[in-house]
């Protein structure tokens, strides 16, 4: 029997290259989190030694590593909000109308997605530096993370808009040509058909944005200060010394809680079918 | 509906005076005309279609009804206002879209009340008016879906009550069962018809069907490259068609071209290669050609008319109690003929090829401008 067109899962060769690909992408995850509970001191990560949680509890009692989480989030929530919003005007604007030099605007939105990580960094550490629009960092917490928040939104916000413009191409645009007709205003339209169809790229798009600012390390690193370590550049601090148990369990938290996030995106994104 | 109370319909809306009138109407994209010069008076309680075929400018003609698109010249009014330059939200109608555009996030009973909400209608009469639009479309036991949890048919009564439910004095409907299998369009049909008749309001319909405007219509609009070509009702369409181009749309039919035509005042003389010259009262200017519907062409043994003839049978296409039968005739012209009954069983067991008379009525045959 020779293969239709949709059977080639069931060549060897096709079936070898989904497993090698599943190893590479999750065996180094599933490494990190088993040695999490790895009953070693030091050089965790090589040999097993028993099961323990003692990592966890030392991880939640290591009040630096427990501040830097907390930076993280705070800088990933406010900076995913302003990104969100920012990223869907974006959207709208290059979706809804046509202006002069519109391909320019475009172009310039989409840079920083391919701009060099360490380019932006430097540049806005530079931008921060030299033009004085800079929050000093002994101002009190969490203002003294604007720095880095102001960094996030302008790395982030144009993947947000990316998303939730290609979800813009979906709307139909008889819908708000049917609510228009029913007596609506543009601005309701807006509002009450608009926006009910862009949720799921409004969702995705926040997502991104907030995944992106919470592990970014290059950006964050060049506008942090003393007082403003983040999560990544705590761990990398911690890994000069040694590698140990408590950045794998540390790890492994901050896995889950996107793990979850994830799930409560797709529950958000798909209301009619979960309700079934 | 029975003959006399069709009539009767028929005499009530000429003397109706007209809900939408199209005063002049041009629209260009760019050069192109889509819609050219044209007028129109629909009147108050008429089941109107716009009939043609695709890009003929039906939809464009309609949206600046709606109000979705504005003329290039001319005028709209609607309710004897002139509503030209009104935008949507302000028009005294309603549209039925082509793809329903039902509010995927919304139940049934929110995007029936959508309309009401945004005219701040208050909350107790919605609720009673919804219902009533719900009941009237017979979608109340499922008020309280979402538009992914109904049929095509049922999608199509959501937006059907939506429309309704603002009480327009004009509801317009853009191919509104294209959407729709063949066996549910048919019932569809029958229901615009009734809903119109119970309710009242004007329908506007838009379609490229030619047999379903037949079905639904009091009158039909014949449109072709932005311009009318016959506003009448169904029959008159049918008998009396106003060119070539209508009698071709409308139904099937045979062309003769003529060989000579000789002119004497309105009338003239018509020969082609199937016939000795025909008198004509009234033919119309310029180039013209014959038309003979198929269901006039008598064919078998005992087949009379002024026009009698030897032909070869062609295909038998069977379709339920009438057979197309294809025609070759000595001059070499292949046409069409329906035979029902016991002359479509005669014709069937017949060869391809065999030798079977064929007679009309010369008065069968209409003098058309070529369109
Ligand atoms: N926005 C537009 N810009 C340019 N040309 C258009 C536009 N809308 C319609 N046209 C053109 O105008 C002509 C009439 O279009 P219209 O949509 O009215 O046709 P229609 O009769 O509804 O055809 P169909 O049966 O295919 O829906 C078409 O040739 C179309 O290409
Ligand atoms: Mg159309």
């Amino acid at each position: 029997m020779s293969a239709g067109p949709f059977q080639y899962a069931r060549k060897t060769s096709m079936r070898t290259m989904f497993l090698l690909a599943t190893i590479f992408l999750y065996a180094p995850i599933i490494v990190l989190i088993v040695f999490s509970f790895n009953d070693s001191r030091r050089g965790g990560n090589i040999v097993w030694r028993g099961f323990t949680t003692d990592y966890y509890v030392k991880a939640w009692n290591n009040a630096s590593l427990i501040e830097a989480f907390a930076n993280s989030i705070t800088i990933a929530v406010i900076s995913t909000i302003f990104a969100t919003v920012l990223g869907a005007m974006t959207a709208v604007l290059l979706w809804r109308w046509r202006f002069p030099a519109k391909p320019v605007y475009e172009g310039l939105v989409a840079l920083p997605i391919v701009i060099p990580e360490i380019c932006m960094g430097v540049s806005l550490a530079v931008f921060f530096a030299s033009t004085g629009l800079s929050i000093p960092p002994e101002a009190p917490w969490p203002l003294n993370l604007g720095n880095i928040i102001v960094a996030h939104i302008t790395f982030s916000f144009p993947f947000a808009a990316m998303v939730i413009r290609t979800r813009l191409q979906s709307f139909p645009p008889e819908m708000a040509e049917a609510a228009r007709d029913l007596g609506a205003t543009e601005w309701r339209v807006f509002w009450d058909i608009l926006i009910p169809h862009m949720v799921p790229g409004l969702i995705a798009g926040a997502l991104l944005a907030f995944t992106l600012s919470l592990d970014d390390f290059v950006i964050t690193f060049f506008t942090s200060g003393p007082n403003t370590v983040t999560f990544p550049v705590k761990v990398y601090s911690m890994l000069r010394f040694s590698v140990t148990p408590e950045i794998n369990a540390a790890s492994t938290v901050l896995i889950l809680m996107t793990l979850v996030m994830t799930f409560i995106a797709i529950r958000l994104q798909k209301p009619t079918e979960m309700a079934q | 509906m029975s003959e006399p109370t069709l009539k009767k319909r028929a005499l009530r809306l000429r003397d109706a005076k007209p809900i939408v009138e199209i005063r002049n109407v041009t629209k260009r994209w760019g050069s192109f005309l889509a819609v050219d010069d044209i007028s129109l008076d629909i009147a108050e309680g008429e089941f109107f279609a716009m009939l043609g075929p695709s890009g003929c400018g039906k939809t464009t003609l309609l949206r600046m009804v709606s109000g979705f698109e504005t003329p290039s010249e001319g005028e709209v009014r609607i309710g004897g206002e002139d509503m030209t330059w009104v935008p949507p939200n302000k028009r005294p109608v309603n549209m039925v879209f082509q793809s329903y555009a039902v509010f995927p996030h919304m139940t049934v009973r929110k995007n029936v009340a959508y309309g009401l909400e945004v005219d701040r209608v208050p909350a107790a009469e919605i609720k009673t008016r919804v219902d009533e639009a719900l009941a009237l479309v017979q979608l109340s036991q499922f008020a309280d879906r979402k538009p992914d949890q109904l049929s095509g048919g049922q999608r199509q009564r959501v937006a059907l009550a939506r429309a309704l439910v603002k009480k327009p004095r004009v509801l317009l409907l853009d191919e509104p069962l294209s959407a729709l299998d063949a066996k549910l369009r048919d019932a569809m049909r029958l229901e615009l018809v009734k809903l119109q008749q119970q309710i009242g309001v004007t329908f506007i319909m838009v379609t490229h069907d030619q047999d379903e405007a037949m079905a639904v219509a009091d009158r039909i609009a014949v449109l072709h490259k932005g311009r009318i070509r016959q506003v009448a009702s169904p029959e008159t369409l049918y008998q009396r068609p106003a060119d070539a181009f209508v009698a071709d749309f409308i139904g099937r039919t045979n062309f003769f071209e003529p060989k000579s035509v000789r002119r004497a005042g309105a009338g003239a003389t018509v020969e082609t290669a199937e016939t000795a010259a025909l008198a004509f009262d009234r033919v119309p200017e310029g180039d013209i050609t014959l038309s003979l519907r198929p269901e006039k062409v008598r064919i078998g043994p005992e087949a009379k008319g002024d026009v009698t003839l030897q032909a070869r049978l062609g295909d038998v296409a069977f379709q339920g109690e009438n057979s197309v039968v294809e025609l070759h005739l000595p001059s070499g012209r292949a046409i069409l003929a329906f035979v029902a009954g016991d002359a479509a069983a005669t014709v069937g067991a017949m060869e391809e090829g065999s030798a079977i008379p064929v007679a009309w009525n010369a008065s069968d045959m209409l003098p058309l401008a070529r369109g």
